[in-house]
């Protein structure tokens, strides 16, 4: 099991990493859409917008009852349905959106008493884990994304 | 607990930006550029909430979050922080600190400064008077104000200086007169630098939450430039802090605790 502290490291450097790698795209790049997937950069953040604030809800009702996961399965459809919800927000609050999602998810992980975070529950993508291992394991998505902006950030300066 | 480097990111970033405009002289309109003091709303966050929002000049927006936290009683040393993040476009400044429960204290007031400046601190708190002591010589205050100017890099901007009786040790500037004592405030926390019993310089009024801010960083001279406020003067007096205003190289006034100001046959005693 990881330690709260190792988690907070973990996001705090990988969201750092995700967001510098928005840093060097003109407005252009980061709306044009088929660049990582079908998606646009601006969809991706959307897209890991919409997971912090899952993980958020999911956190905060770790050993509870989630109702509103009842059915869902978290596939490629919840992911699309996820950004389409967000495609009409100017950039900016698509970036802010993601910049809140993540102080409230950090500040979630601050305020969680060890004892919680110790005990084991179920990812929405249903594998069983400690609760401070499901913080961690959000650092891994900011880094796979950041990878995918990074990947396309290069392809960029190449045509430049 | 973790290294400094990895605690701070450092905000660069200039003071300010040139501008082109149409200008009059000697009878004749042509075109100048000209340089012009950047502001900005800054957004304070604490914990990932936020707390506040000041104009304030956007360059070492990590220091003046240290120094503000500081002088609001909300941390003691630069430590107490676990990170400090000032984002890319400098409207906004993220502080984590180890203390995760902490909440924003109640009272906010707007201060009187032109920047916008905000304070929770009930001035009409009881204080206890100031203990630390220094002295400097009239003329010696007059040459450190002179000095003061001298390093002023952007016309328009007020600055800020933490002094021994002969040198200015840091400088802060912005457009907010209560942003460049807590910008000292932070640097001198950041990098140990004591501020008890040394010499606060400022080219903005004394108002009373500047006054406390000084209280905050047990300065026990404070000159300025300008001048002080009636506010300032009476708790100047009750808290034992020596204010001193419109200092110039060959004038000033003293207003309270006059006996630290010595005139220049005096012997100079001084915390260095």
């Amino acid at each position: 099991m990881r330690s709260r502290d190792d988690a907070w490291i973990a996001l705090d450097r990988s969201f750092k990493t995700f967001m510098d790698s928005l840093g060097h795209l003109t407005e252009e790049e980061l709306t044009a859409s088929d660049v990582v997937g079908r998606w646009s950069v601006k969809d991706v953040v959307a897209h890991v917008w919409s997971w912090v604030d899952e993980a958020v809800q999911t956190a905060k009702a770790w050993q509870g009852k989630r109702p509103w996961q009842e059915g869902v399965g978290y596939d490629d459809g919840w992911n699309e349905k996820q950004v389409q919800s967000r495609a009409a927000l100017p950039l900016i609050n698509v970036v802010d959106g993601l910049t809140g999602a993540h102080r409230r998810f950090m500040h979630l992980l601050d305020m969680t008493e060890d004892a919680e975070l110790a005990k084991v529950g179920k990812a929405p993508w249903d594998e069983e884990m400690t609760l401070v291992d499901f913080f961690y394991s959000m650092a891994g998505h900011y880094q796979e994304h950041a990878v995918d902006l990074k990947n396309y950030q290069e392809r960029c300066l190449e045509c430049d | 607990m973790r290294a400094a480097d990895d605690r701070q990111e450092v905000s660069g970033g200039s003071l300010s930006e040139e501008i082109a405009v149409r200008r009059w002289e000697n009878g004749r309109l042509r075109g100048a550029t000209t340089s012009v003091v950047r502001e900005a709303r800054v957004r304070l966050h604490v914990n990932g909430v936020e707390w506040l929002s000041l104009l304030a000049t956007p360059r070492e927006l990590d220091m003046l979050a240290i120094g503000f936290l500081a002088a609001e009683g909300v941390i003691r040393a630069a430590e107490d922080a676990r990170r400090v993040v000032v984002c890319p476009s400098g409207t906004c400044v993220e502080v984590w600190l180890w203390d995760a429960a902490a909440t924003r204290p109640s009272g906010l007031t707007l201060t009187s400064g032109c920047g916008g400046g905000i304070t929770f601190a009930d001035l009409s708190a009881e204080q206890q008077p100031m203990t630390a002591d220094a002295r400097a010589t009239a003329r010696q205050l007059g040459r450190l104000m002179f000095q003061l100017q001298e390093r002023e890099r952007t016309r328009g901007l007020h600055t800020a200086a933490l002094c021994d009786s002969e040198r200015l040790l840091v400088v802060a500037e912005d457009v907010g007169r209560h942003n460049t004592l807590d910008k000292l405030l932070g640097r001198c926390l950041t990098e140990g630098i004591a501020t008890e019993g040394r010499i606060l310089l400022t080219t903005g009024r004394v108002s009373a939450e500047m006054l406390n801010k000084a209280m905050r960083m047990k300065t026990p001279i404070v000159a300025s430039r300008s001048s002080p406020t009636t506010l300032s003067v009476a708790l100047a007096e009750a808290w034992n802090v020596t204010l001193v205003g419109y200092v110039r190289r060959d004038s000033l006034n003293v207003y309270t605790a006059q006996a630290r100001v010595l005139d220049d046959a005096e012997e100079v005693g001084i915390n260095a």
